[in-house]
């Protein structure tokens, strides 16, 4: 149905779109050709280090940490959409909330509660492989739960009840029609878990356990940028195994439905009402409760002098300028892919497309890196904000790709097309029509993504310019430090910051709750 | 004067496939023609392509005189005055009624004014309330729905006005409604329409020109009268109305059917079949002719029976008008009189010319 004019609007849009793409392409790029330059002697170094070890316990808790929030989020799911659980929207709201918890908050926070010292009593360990998998756990369920629920929330009730009426018993139909629906839906919420924790530094590094990212970083650190790259280049690759393992889980078949006219019947919980309740009450208050607790408390003990308060005012002020900045400049660059692969659809814009995707399998510290060493020699580039805001948008461009497309699907072609009919240019049909109706689904692209940088820890430390100072660089110094009370405050703001996006995201329903999913 | 639309030898393909193959069809000024033909014979293909939003590989395009393509687009979709009713209508949701009406205009820099002029118009031809102007798209009835967008096409004052299925989805009541407001506009502004739809009825209540589309290719074009009671192959005679149809045989300058005997002079040469309507056929107790009621339904005022005549495989049951007060029960024994029926080529065997070359 391609239409073409001679002009320059498609060659613009294309141009645009490639030049994007080739962007987000730069650091896998660099990493190749870095790693192909190795000689003898860096990879004799390499292997002497602990590769196999580190992979090894990398990946396993990538998997581990995923296989446990799926664990968590299906019953989560299936119970705040599918059954008579008191106050479903509150529990969606409450258990959602982890997702406005930095990784390093939230472990910062775990050691505030059950490490020594802390405020409760040490029943959970919060060093070493075991305290990542759990405070990982409760970090990232919600990657596994929204998807899932919206998922359900689109099934047509009519699907199941075509089941019961068959002959199947209500679990029957759970297991053998409910769940084959939202398979996709968990299969991308565990690959967004297990990436979470491949790409994780900030948890891992202050829980003690060895990854991968703490030896890039390291590397980093000893200015061994050969051997940061051939790291580097191991972490990428487990990434694409695993991204190559989704996709193969997902089914290539689309599930296709449409929205439903109806809400789905809720199972009656019965005599499991109570317990069932408790259970998610006691859930959420370690999940939730614990860390703002701990939160409150070691704020409460902090400095609440003004010049405290100011600093703490300075530093958000700076956090919400760059993620605003990262955000307005994905959301814009997101623009001409979303388009041709919308509306163009052919193997150039899915190459484009996947091009703009990798990105989002490289660690936000490996992103840093590539950048660090391709600016490193440019004096007016290295470290200054336009070089951080590219390594934001290379890295999240994915976020505000996906809610853009999946915004200018729902918008039928023809309305732009009818504009077109009745006498309006290209530019003008796109400005007046398309662009007005697929704004929602823009606005919470760009949301994610300003949520997504505020809690960015690697990339800002490593590309930050002098005189930038962000609650998430602040917080790290502290923590490192070893001044556990002064990072409160910036915790607390980092939350509400990152919060407050999250909370806008939930509740804008048509284009929030599919850009979460 | 020159044809409004003209549409000449239009091939066009998606993928691999063509969808058209080869179509011509013109519509006068001031005329209506209705595409009809089954989903999928290509018949929005055509729209597409005459309102310049699908490009074809081969043929020429013209409206009022002005060729748009050949095969080359030569005039952009904005610029060819052929506005197109969507089936689904395209009204832009985030916009008022009124915002959809005047939305080109205004970009088109129009007067205020003749802007308002021309709204005040449209409304008035297709009978839209002004009290729903100021409403969203999403509030209004169907029938608004429709009446709305086709006022934002008018409002342009186009050279030809496209229409997608426009009474599709619209209770009986509804329909024929629209049916006068479209005869209505027809007459009134003198606007070239050229209509698809699957509805035979639909096309022979709006059009002075049917074009029968099948697999792409033109089966049959003619008045509705000729396309009815004239059908060149059984395909079109099963399409646009009730018809039974059964095989024939030859028989010393006659051809034989069940239901009786004609002269085969002027008659195809070549296996024919004969296709009989309703409205042609009667109950006779007394006729030689016999058949079995197959099945009654009741159409209010009448009852259509099906009544098989002849050997099951070579045919279909005949459809047959009967008044209340004559209905036969399922099963019964009945006499038939036939008057002449339409004597068709076998065409499930015609070749598609040409079909085979270019896809």
């Amino acid at each position: 149905m391609k239409t073409r004019y001679p002009g320059h609007g498609v060659a613009a849009l294309w141009t645009a779109a490639t030049l994007v793409a080739a962007a987000a392409l730069m650091p896998a790029v660099y990493l190749v050709v870095r790693a192909s330059g190795a000689d003898s002697e860096a990879l004799a170094s390499f292997q002497r280090m602990r590769t196999l070890e580190l992979t090894g316990l990398s990946a396993g808790l990538a998997v581990l940490v995923a296989l446990s929030a799926l664990a968590i989020g299906l019953p989560l799911a299936w119970l705040t959409t599918r059954s008579d659980l008191p106050g479903r929207r509150v529990w969606t709201a409450v258990l959602a909330a982890p997702l406005a918890i930095p990784s390093y908050v939230g472990a910062y926070t775990a050691i505030g509660a059950f490490g020594a010292g802390g405020l409760l009593p040490p029943v959970l360990p919060v060093r070493g492989f075991v305290a990542a998998w759990w405070v990982l756990t409760l970090l990232t369920y919600p990657y596994v739960l929204l998807p899932v629920r919206a998922a359900l929330l689109r099934s047509p009730p009519a699907v199941e009840e075509t089941a019961r009426s068959l002959g199947l018993s209500p679990f029957q139909a759970l297991i053998r029609v409910v769940l084959p629906q939202v398979r996709p839906a968990a299969a991308s919420g565990a690959l967004l878990v297990a990436l979470y924790v491949l790409s994780d530094f900030g948890a891992v590094a202050l829980l003690d356990c060895d990854t991968f990212t703490a030896a890039i970083f390291s590397r980093f650190e000893n200015a061994d940028l050969m051997g940061g790259a051939l790291y580097a280049l191991v972490l990428v690759a487990v990434c694409l195994l695993l991204v190559a393992f989704e996709q193969r889980v997902r089914g290539s078949h689309s599930l296709y439905v449409r929205r439903a006219a109806r809400r789905p019947t809720t199972q009656p919980l019965g005599r499991w009402k109570i317990p069932t309740t408790l259970a998610c009450g006691a859930f959420a208050s370690l999940a939730v409760g614990v860390p703002l607790a701990v939160l409150g408390v070691w704020a409460s003990r902090g400095d609440f002098s003004s010049d405290a308060l100011a600093a703490t005012g300075a530093l958000s002020w700076d956090s919400v300028k760059v993620s605003s900045l990262a955000a307005l400049a994905t959301a814009v660059a997101a623009l001409p892919i979303a388009y041709v692969a919308a509306r163009r659809p052919g193997w150039a814009a899915t190459l484009l497309d996947r091009a703009a995707h990798v990105g989002f399998a490289l660690p936000g510290l490996v992103i840093a890196l590539s950048l660090v060493s391709l600016s490193v020699g440019v004096r007016w580039l290295y470290q200054s904000l336009p070089l951080l805001i590219v390594a934001y948008l290379v890295h999240f461009l994915p976020q505000s790709l996906g809610s853009t497309r999946s915004g200018l699907l729902q918008v039928d072609p023809q309305l732009g097309e009818a504009a077109r009919s009745l006498g309006r240019t290209p530019l003008g049909a796109f400005r007046s029509v398309t662009l007005p109706l697929i704004a929602p689904a823009i606005v919470a692209g760009a949301l994610l993504v300003f949520l997504t940088t505020m809690k960015e820890l690697p990339t800002t430390l490593l590309l930050h310019p002098t005189g930038l100072d962000t609650l998430a660089i602040r917080m790290w110094s502290y923590i490192e430090e070893g001044f556990f009370a002064e990072a409160a405050l910036p915790a607390v703001a980092l939350v509400v910051f990152a919060g407050l996006p999250t909370l806008a995201l939930l509740l804008t329903r048509r284009a929030g709750r599919k850009t979460l999913a | 004067m020159s044809d409004a639309l003209s549409v000449e030898d239009l091939w066009l393909r998606y993928d691999a496939e063509f969808v058209l193959r080869g179509v011509t069809l013109a519509v006068a000024a001031g005329g209506c023609a209705a595409v009809l033909g089954p989903s999928g014979c290509g018949k929005t293909s055509l729209l597409r392509a005459v309102a310049g939003l699908a490009r074809v590989q081969e043929g020429r395009i013209a409206i009022s005189g002005t060729v748009t393509d050949d095969p080359a687009p030569r005039v952009k979709p904005e610029d060819r005055g052929a506005a197109l009713v969507f089936q689904d209508l395209a009204l832009w949701p985030h916009m008022t009624v009124a915002g959809n009406l005047d939305f080109v205009l205004e970009a088109r820099k129009i007067p205020r004014k003749e802007r308002e002029d021309r709204v005040e118009a449209a409304c008035e031809a297709v009978g839209l309330p002004r009290g729903l102007l100021e409403r969203r798209p999403g509030l209004l009835s169907g029938g608004e729905r429709q009446r709305a967008a086709l006022a934002r096409a008018l409002v342009q004052e186009p050279r030809v006005l496209l229409l997608d299925e426009p009474l599709s989805g619209l209770d009986t009541h509804l329909r024929q409604h629209l049916i006068d407001t479209l005869s209505r506009v027809r007459a009134e502004l003198g606007l070239a329409m050229l209509i698809v739809t699957h509805d035979h009825e639909e096309a022979f209540a709006l059009a002075d020109h049917v074009v029968v589309l099948r697999d792409g290719q033109v089966e049959q074009a003619g008045t509705p009268t000729e396309v009815y009671e004239t059908p060149s192959t059984r395909f079109v005679a099963e399409f646009v109305g009730l018809a039974g149809w059964t095989g024939v045989e030859r028989r010393e300058g006659m051809l034989a059917t069940p239901l009786g005997e004609w002269p085969a002079t002027g008659r195809p040469d070549g296996p024919l079949e004969a296709v009989f309507r309703p409205e042609r056929l009667r109950l006779e107790e007394t006729s030689a002719h016999r058949g079995r009621v197959a099945a009654t339904w009741y159409r209010g005022g009448y009852y259509v029976h099906l009544v098989e005549v002849g050997p099951r495989d070579a045919g279909r049951p005949a459809r047959v008008y009967v008044r209340s007060d004559e209905a036969a029960a399922v099963g019964a024994d009945v006499g038939l009189s036939a008057e002449e029926p339409a004597f068709v080529s076998v065409s499930s065997v015609s070749v598609r010319k040409g079909a085979e070359g270019r896809s």
